[in-house]
């Protein structure tokens, strides 16, 4: 047989036969929708006998009690194992959550603002407006990070500080929806030896299809604090984040999008 | 007893004759039983061909004694002359699997059989189409049988 020029070539059935044994189930799947002659080769039931039994053993030793059960060793009318390990999957894939669809909001259509605000003295102290996806964020969890702000003013001396309030909103780029993420007295503060302090604040709960709804959700926010020494105290970076609270943890990207997403496109506005 | 080593003769489907050390030929399980008998003919090998022959004999040749070594040196050596030895086109290496398999050569039959399971890993089936010019030789309903069966694939 003449060979094309690109050294490619299909394999023969025996080959098919002798490489199908070292084929994991995903890819004796795929390689069995081919054409017919993989799907001869990829479909022969002894090959799905290992993954079976390790994937589900269970499944296994149930098939060997109906053939013994039969009075024969191997009972012709068993069920396949191709067909167990598919069944396997379908159980074990339904154990877990369904997928979720895509959020319909983007990290594009939005942006972030953190005011720091003294309210008895009607001074903003510093405020960051900036698109959300032009924070840093730490791999792909809900957590945003926008260092080097340039706070307008340092913090009033501590026994004013009650009337200072950080909030944190998130605005549709259109302004056609805006939500209140978190609004703390100055006073709610957890403050770290550094300096920097904490905001920590529960939000409502989602409306339907917000994709979390098991247990609450906070809204964090971190500012971090500089000229601690001289005794000047102003913002140098903000970071704001949603987490699980059940589960103590951030929430992904895309859950922090549907939850957002379920407050922010109110069909009632407009 | 000669210090010569001795040497057996094999005959390849086309007529080629090769010749090799009987330790090398002694790895290769079917043709062993010959070979141990003192068989001093031409062993005919009708199933391989001269070309195909001469890789196998190639790698059997660098591989006997180096596989069992200790040596990490030598077995790093040994990994990258694989790596070369088999960069040859898929035909060949459908070739030497067989050749592998009907002359039971352990080694050699483990590492090319592997070599395309790990082509064909991690690819959908149009990939594998294309990397191994196969064409769809399904009817639509048959397809939708086969992929019936393993529904549970993500991205099929």
């Amino acid at each position: 047989m003449a060979m094309p020029a690109d050294g490619r070539s299909p394999p023969p059935w025996e080959v098919l036969l002798l490489v199908s044994s070292r084929l994991d189930p995903q890819t004796l799947a795929v390689s069995s929708c081919v054409c017919k002659e993989w799907s001869h080769s990829m479909s022969i039931d002894s090959l799905w006998k290992p993954p079976c039994a390790s994937h589900f053993p269970s499944l296994c030793l149930l098939r060997s009690a109906s053939s013994a059960a039969a009075g024969v060793q191997e009972d012709p009318a068993a069920v396949s194992f191709r067909r167990l390990y598919a069944l396997g999957q379908r159980a074990s894939l339904r154990r877990r959550s369904p997928p979720l669809p895509k959020p319909v909001l983007s990290l594009a259509d939005v942006a972030f603002l953190v005011d720091v605000r003294s309210t008895k003295h009607d001074l903003d102290i510093a405020t960051v407006f900036a698109p959300a996806d032009e924070f840093c964020r730490k791999s792909e969890i809900f957590l945003f990070d926008l260092r080097a702000v340039d706070g307008e003013r340092q913090l009033p001396p501590e026994e004013e500080l009650e009337g200072v309030r950080v909030t944190w909103s998130v605005v549709l780029k259109t302004w056609e929806g805006m939500f209140m993420m978190l609004s703390c007295s100055e006073t709610e503060a957890r403050s770290e030896p550094s300096g920097d302090k904490w905001f920590t604040q529960e939000l409502p709960q989602p409306g339907c299809c917000s994709g979390h709804c098991s247990g609450s959700l906070a809204a964090e926010v971190k500012l971090g604090m500089g000229g601690r020494s001289s005794g000047e105290m102003r913002v140098e970076g903000v970071s704001v984040g949603v987490m699980s609270m059940a589960e103590w943890r951030y929430l992904s990207i895309d859950d922090g999008l549907r939850y957002l997403q379920s407050f922010l496109f109110m069909k009632d506005m407009k | 007893m000669s210090s010569k080593k001795k040497v057996i003769t094999l005959r390849s489907s086309d007529g080629e004759i090769f010749e090799v050390e009987e330790a090398v030929a002694l790895e290769w399980l079917t043709i062993k039983p010959l070979v141990e008998s003192g068989c001093t003919d031409a062993i005919p090998l009708p199933q391989v061909t001269g070309n195909i022959l001469a890789k196998v004999i190639e790698y059997c040749k660098k591989h006997i004694g180096a596989s069992e070594s200790e040596d990490r040196k030598i077995l790093y050596e040994l990994e990258s002359w694989d790596a070369d030895f088999i960069k040859v086109d898929q035909g060949t290496l459908f070739d030497l699997i067989r050749a592998a398999d009907y002359l039971t050569i352990k080694t050699l039959f483990e590492f090319t059989c592997q070599t395309v399971a790990d082509t064909i890993k991690h690819k959908t089936i149009e990939e594998v189409r294309h990397i191994f010019r196969e064409s769809n030789d399904f009817t639509p309903e048959e397809e939708k049988e086969i992929r019936g069966k393993s529904w549970w694939l993500q991205g099929l």
